[in-house]
């Protein structure tokens, strides 16, 4: 185990190369640079003097290999960069950031999994049965509805019947829990109500399978009492093709949900990553690729891990 | 066998019903206070469209003292204001984009600014008086005594002459994009204790607006030269009536009143009258429109393109807001790349022009309500004094309309044209935008392909004039036809490859800037439109927003229609909240 921890770890190293270096050159392909988003007032070039300043100044007119190698140089170093823009360094606006897009991928893969579960459980124990199929009716008509529309609906709800919307001032977790989680329950039911489509169904398929084992005709034989079947003898091994789709969710939700985060004004790294693209903020867009690059990779790491814990026939090595 | 279970199913909705519960209480517990609804103090009609021009320029003749305050307020309070954007620089002179002062502008003090009742008015500000010099080459300023920055230091001459010196000569590798006019300042001179004299290069009687423009601002040099330079919130130093408190970039700007402003009330205070102000940034409409329904903000503001769902918004809330309109200083119009064919040719030009049905715009843009959104423009956008008479113009009017079209169609024949490529900004208000415009097109017999780009991507087409077309919808920030067509269309301008104006068009402009009153400007003006319109064509006019859109909640008094957009410095001093307000 330890052996292939340290073998993971290692591999973090050739992987992040390449992404920084796929990350450099696919950003250059864009048209246009930051220089010419600095000197543009209502969409017209200031003046080609400006132009040039910035980019003088930001060294966008060294030839590609020698911006490559600066950025490189600069990454050994541990320095991940600044933002052209807003000359914030890439870790302030990480940790500016990462607190929203951390907490949102949280609570949405929570609400999404926990209203999974129990009715994916529910589906497949009443097969074909009235509950199973407004379940089934309900995750087919969640699957099919954008969850930015779903998320401005619940807004727009709540305004309405209740005269209630999210508080507008950003805080810390740990200053105003309560005012933050305010801020985020509704897109993350909103994200979370899209993933449990999914993963309701998941379960359910999963569970189906599981419950015509033999070892669970075997559990009830023996005479259990249903529930401990379903909860120490089928849950387990039903849960872990829902585990890896939260894991993959959560993954994706690292990216940012660039639409919900800006629908509900949350500075979370989506929003940051397209407003860098769109202003050629190279070394931003670099700099929080790299870093949300290495979460995914660690994140992947540790659902490994989980696997191993939970089911004992699998082996790392 | 079959299994059946009975227990299971009654522990599901007791897990679902205990998550719901949790997820529930949590967020609606320990709400903030929200607004109680507000009987109407007015009817929630729109304000007038923007049809009344400025005047042309500034007449040389000493100052009011202060202005006249919209009524007497009441002291106390605070007011949230909602926007799309705040700020993304603490050196907001650095920054171009039409949001940079919004935030920021009511901690700054300028010499002199606009009356935000008309956006053209010169107004004392640190100066109390001032005049034009006789060959219209310098402007010099009485600044009032006693005037003190946030930090507590005294506001000194030499404090205003380093400021202009920094935009007459930026530091190595700085731009202030929007004061490019204060270039041209050729001397600063302190004249006694409370005068300064500024001089620049060009005869130009409207030069005084550039020290009254939103980007104007008078700077604290002992903060500015810091190490790090202006870095911080704490580095916002003015003396305007607001103190920054606390400010967290493209999120919000809390500000507290300034105790020793020197601008009084009625009341033989100092304004403001609100104790505390607040902008915040909330990017999506939905969220804007929530907020103030909810009480979370006092002020809903919407960019023009949000005029629909601000709209729908008045009219689901009643009696709980008002709306204001602000006109918007500027032009959306189509520049025609003239580098290369087929528009380096006039005929071509103006077949463009004339083919181009600005009535027909102006419906294709009207509100589902049929209210018209926007206004038909000459080249000189909102600012132009004759924009009442656009509609009457012969390729304009409905009564001449098919003869304008028969020119325009018969020049497009000779040059043998039938359409263009317009590349178009990859935001949905300038997709809009660009569709209608080639609708309009469409039923003049012209085919219009639009490609779409962001920004930076459009920008470089532009720069190595690589596009037929390209919308532009520039906002102004000086309200002079002069410092229009000198900032925008002539070669110095910001419009790239347009064509070359004749001679006669730098003659006029000379004329226009040394002209020191409205008559002779007007007339002026008038015969420079003659020859754009005729010998020159530098861009299609297509009209211009009607304005942008506040929504303000009824225990806010004396705000009146003012945004960003319109760069006329309201700085919030003389805006009151009543005993209505959930934040008093």
């Amino acid at each position: 185990m330890r052996d292939y921890i340290i073998r993971r770890v290692l591999l973090l190293i050739p992987n992040l190369f390449i992404l920084a270096t796929l990350t450099f050159f696919l950003a250059r392909v864009l048209p246009g640079d930051v220089a010419l988003g600095l000197a543009t007032v209502d969409g017209n070039i200031i003046d080609q003097e400006t132009v040039q300043t910035i980019r003088e100044r930001l060294g966008l007119n060294d030839p590609m290999p020698v911006q490559y190698a600066r950025w490189m140089l600069q990454l050994a170093q541990g320095d991940l960069g600044h933002s052209d823009v807003s000359d914030l360094s890439v870790a302030t606006v990480v940790k500016e950031t990462a607190e929203v897009t951390f907490l949102l991928a949280i609570l949405s893969v929570f609400i999404g999994t926990a209203i999974a579960l129990p009715f994916g459980i529910l589906s497949a124990m009443m097969r074909g049965r009235w509950p199973d199929q407004v379940v089934r009716s309900l995750s087919a008509v969640l699957l099919a509805l954008p969850n930015f529309w779903v998320g401005i609906l619940l807004l727009l709800a709540l305004v309405t019947w209740f005269s209630w919307s999210p508080p507008i001032f950003q805080e810390t977790f740990l200053d105003a829990p309560v005012e933050q989680f305010q801020r985020l329950i509704l897109p993350s039911v909103a994200i979370g109500a899209s993933f449990a489509a999914v993963a309701t169904r998941l379960t359910r398929s999963t569970m189906l399978e599981v419950l015509n084992q033999d070892y669970i005709r075997t559990a009830r034989a023996k005479g259990l009492f249903p529930n401990r079947v379903i909860v120490r003898h089928a849950l387990p091994n039903a849960v872990l093709p829902v585990i890896t789709l939260s894991a993959l969710l959560f993954a994706g939700l690292l990216n940012g949900a660039v639409v919900l985060e800006r629908i509900f004004a949350l500075p979370g790294m989506g929003v940051e990553i397209v407003t860098a693209t769109s202003e050629r903020d190279f070394q931003l867009l670099q700099g929080l690729v790299l870093v949300l690059g290495a979460f995914v990779m660690v994140w992947m790491l540790l659902i490994d891990l989980l696997y191993v814990a939970l089911d004992k026939r699998i082996q790392l090595d | 066998m079959t299994f059946k279970s009975r227990r299971f199913p009654t522990l599901i909705p007791m897990l679902l019903a205990l998550i719901a519960v949790a997820i529930f209480a949590a967020a609606c517990g320990e709400e903030e206070p929200t607004a109680t609804p507000v009987p109407a103090t007015a009817t929630p009609v729109p304000a007038p469209a923007p049809t009344e021009a400025p005047a042309p320029t500034a007449t040389p003749e000493p100052a009011k003292e202060a202005m006249a305050p919209a009524s007497d307020g009441k002291r106390g309070g605070s007011i949230i204001r909602g926007v799309s954007v705040t700020l993304r620089a603490w050196d907001y002179n650095t920054e171009p984009v039409w949001f940079a002062p919004q935030s920021l502008q009511r901690h700054y003090s300028n010499l002199v600014r606009f009356d935000p009742a008309d956006g053209s008015t010169i107004l004392p500000d640190l100066a109390s008086e001032w005049s034009i010099g006789d060959d219209a080459k310098s402007v010099t300023f009485n600044i009032r005594d006693g005037v003190k920055w946030h930090d507590g230091q005294d506001l000194t001459l030499e404090d205003i002459k380093w400021t202009f010196e920094r935009a007459k000569s930026p530091p190595e590798g700085e731009r202030y994009p929007r004061i490019t006019a204060l270039l041209t300042i050729t001397d600063i001179t302190i004249v006694d204790d409370n005068t300064i004299t500024i001089a620049y290069e060009n005869t130009n009687a409207d030069f005084i607006q550039n020290f009254a423009a939103a980007w104007g601002i008078v700077l604290a040099p002992h903060v500015m030269e810091q190490e790090g330079g202006m870095n911080s919130a704490e580095r916002v130093v003015g003396t305007g009536p607001f103190v920054l408190e606390e400010a967290e970039m493209e999120e919000f700007v809390t500000s507290r009143s300034n105790p020793d402003y020197f601008l009084m009330a009625p009341d033989g205070d100092p304004y403001p009258y609100l104790d505390e102000m607040t902008s915040v940034a909330l990017s999506d409409v939905e969220a804007r429109i929530a907020a103030i329904q909810t009480g979370r903000i006092d002020i809903a503001s919407f960019d023009p393109a949000e005029f629909a769902p601000a709209v729908g918004a008045l009219e689901s809330m009643g009696d709980a807001v008002r709306m204001e309109v602000s006109p918007l200083a500027g032009i959306n119009y189509l520049s025609m790349n003239a580098q290369a064919p087929p528009f380096d040719d006039l005929k071509a030009r103006r077949a463009a022009y004339l083919l181009f049905d600005r009535l027909r715009m102006q419906q294709l843009e009207s509100l589902p309500t049929g209210e018209f959104a926007s206004i038909p423009t000459g080249f000189f956008g909102t600012i132009d004094p004759f924009v009442d008479e656009v509609p009457d113009l012969w390729e304009v009017s409905k009564a001449t309309r098919d003869d304008a079209l028969a020119e325009g169609q018969a020049l497009a024949e000779e040059v043998g044209l039938e359409g263009f490529t317009m590349i178009v900004n990859s935001r949905s208000f300038f997709q809009e935008l660009a569709q209608l415009a080639a609708q309009v097109y469409a039923d003049a017999g012209w085919e219009i392909t639009l490609e779409v780009g962001d920004g930076p991507a459009l920008a470089e087409r532009r720069e190595n004039a690589d596009y037929m077309v390209s919308m532009s919808t520039p906002n102004v920030v000086l309200p002079s036809v002069s410092a229009f067509l000198f900032e925008q269309y002539l070669p110095e301008g910001r419009e790239v490859n347009i064509a070359e104006p004749p001679d006669v068009i730098y003659e006029l402009l000379a004329e226009l800037q040394a002209a020191t009153d409205p008559v002779t400007a007007h007339a002026v003006t008038r015969e420079i439109q003659e020859v754009m319109r005729e010998d020159w064509v530098p861009v299609v006019p297509m009209g211009k927003q009607r304005g942008s859109v506040e929504l303000i909640a009824n225990h806010v008094q004396d705000r009146p229609g003012a945004l960003g957009q319109w760069f006329n410095l309201h700085t919030w001093t003389d805006v009151w909240v009543d005993e209505n307000s959930p934040r008093k």
